[in-house]
């Protein structure tokens, strides 16, 4: 199987048909990404279609200094917060971006509750935080990659991932959802000197 | 490296461990050395036990969450819907003319900028004038010319030369030197009669 950057440079060269085999390569991950981000499946669907025509018209920008994959990502989230930012969808509100949580049909009530609380949870983070976190734990990319797709240094990307981490745990502690779930996330102590801790959780 | 090195830190475990160590050895971000003490550690800690198992479970939570994707027949359909859409496009050029012309450029805007930065920086640590010497309502440069006619920082300071302009201070400080002169010759004149 040839490798993303073979398939590009034939696609440079003029062979436009190779480009079926990058679609089918990455369409089902590029989906999933944007199914995360917009919650509705006609949106999502649009998000890759319009990513993939973008990324083939801007194929000559493509360096090949970062993976295909990392570089359309890249361009899916881009296209995702836009088209949630132009209203250009039906009730799915940019501030209101939410990681889908609950979609898998649940094995019981509690797991249902836990993971609806989990999501509104999630939907509160930042707008940064919360995409290291999918990033990291829906598409199990490695900071490094988060890092190129976020456009931001490494150490940046794993930060916004932590804090996100960090404010989840947090946010249920308080809420006692950990008890609910028989965890224990409670048990440590805050410093006192934290409020001179700055978040990354901006652009 | 130890276990509590790590300041700036939000939570610690009764022990003192910095629990964000947990999440970093979860996900497999933490240092190998780091990694041995900490499970050493864990061995003989209950706290951290729990701790480690919380995060454990939250990521675990996190990462069961799985999509229901859309059947095979589907992303057929889409790739034929994407591919339709691309054979309509053109890759874009990159315009190589402009980013030759642009690279002409590059030199002598990078020399410019050099340029006005070292200005810049020059101006910004130009010795600032000693405080004795420092007399309000001037801008530096009227104090530099100040000192250079009084020549002496106590004829300066001498002079109330706040809210006048550059002409006027300038006349004041030259004046009050000249008196001191005077004064100075006077005494001599005296002292030698005596």
């Amino acid at each position: 199987m040839k490798a993303d950057f073979d398939l590009v440079r034939e696609i440079k060269a003029g062979k436009a048909e190779v480009f079926g085999e990058l679609v089918r390569r990455h369409q089902r991950a590029l989906f999933r990404l944007a199914l995360r981000f917009c919650r509705d499946e006609g949106t999502a669907e649009d998000v890759v279609q319009e990513s993939f025509v973008k990324a083939y018209q801007k194929l000559n920008s493509f360096e090949e200094r970062s993976s295909f994959k990392s570089w359309l990502y890249r361009i899916a989230i881009n296209t995702a917060k836009n088209k949630l930012r132009s209203g250009d969808h039906l009730d799915v509100d940019v501030e209101d971006v939410v990681l889908s949580v609950g979609s898998q049909a649940q094995s019981d009530l509690e797991s249902q509750e836990l993971s609806r609380l989990l999501g509104d949870e999630v939907k509160k983070l930042p707008e940064r935080q919360r995409e290291a976190l999918t990033l990291r734990i829906y598409e199990d990319l490695s900071f490094q990659e988060i890092a190129t797709i976020m456009g931001c240094p490494y150490d940046t990307a794993k930060a916004n991932f932590r804090h996100a981490v960090l404010r989840l745990k947090k946010t249920l502690s308080i809420k006692g959802i950990d008890k609910l779930a028989d965890w224990n996330l409670s048990d440590g102590q805050e410093i006192s000197n934290s409020t001179n801790f700055s978040e990354p959780d901006g652009d | 490296m130890s276990l509590k090195r790590m300041n700036k830190k939000r939570y610690t475990t009764p022990c003192g461990i910095d629990e964000e160590l947990w999440l970093d050895f979860s996900e497999g971000e933490l240092d190998p050395s780091l990694s041995q003490e900490l499970e050493a550690h864990l061995a003989g800690c209950g706290d951290c036990q729990k701790a480690k198992e919380g995060w454990s479970r939250l990521g675990s939570l996190l990462r069961s969450d799985k999509l229901e994707m859309p059947h095979d027949l589907y992303f057929k359909k889409l790739e034929n819907q994407i591919m339709s859409k691309v054979s309509t496009t053109q890759i874009e050029p990159l315009h190589p003319e402009f980013a030759f012309q642009a690279r002409q450029y590059l030199v002598p805007v990078a020399a410019v900028f050099v340029l006005i930065m070292s200005s810049v920086f020059v101006g910004l640590h130009r010795s600032p004038v000693p405080s004795e010497k420092s007399v309000p309502g001037l801008t530096l440069d009227e104090r530099y010319m100040a000192e250079t006619v009084a020549g002496d920082p106590s004829v300066l300071n001498e002079v109330l030369i706040s809210n006048q302009d550059e002409h006027e201070m300038l006349l004041d400080v030259a004046t009050r030197r000249l008196d001191l002169m005077n004064g100075k010759k006077s005494e001599e004149t005296i002292e030698q009669m005596r």
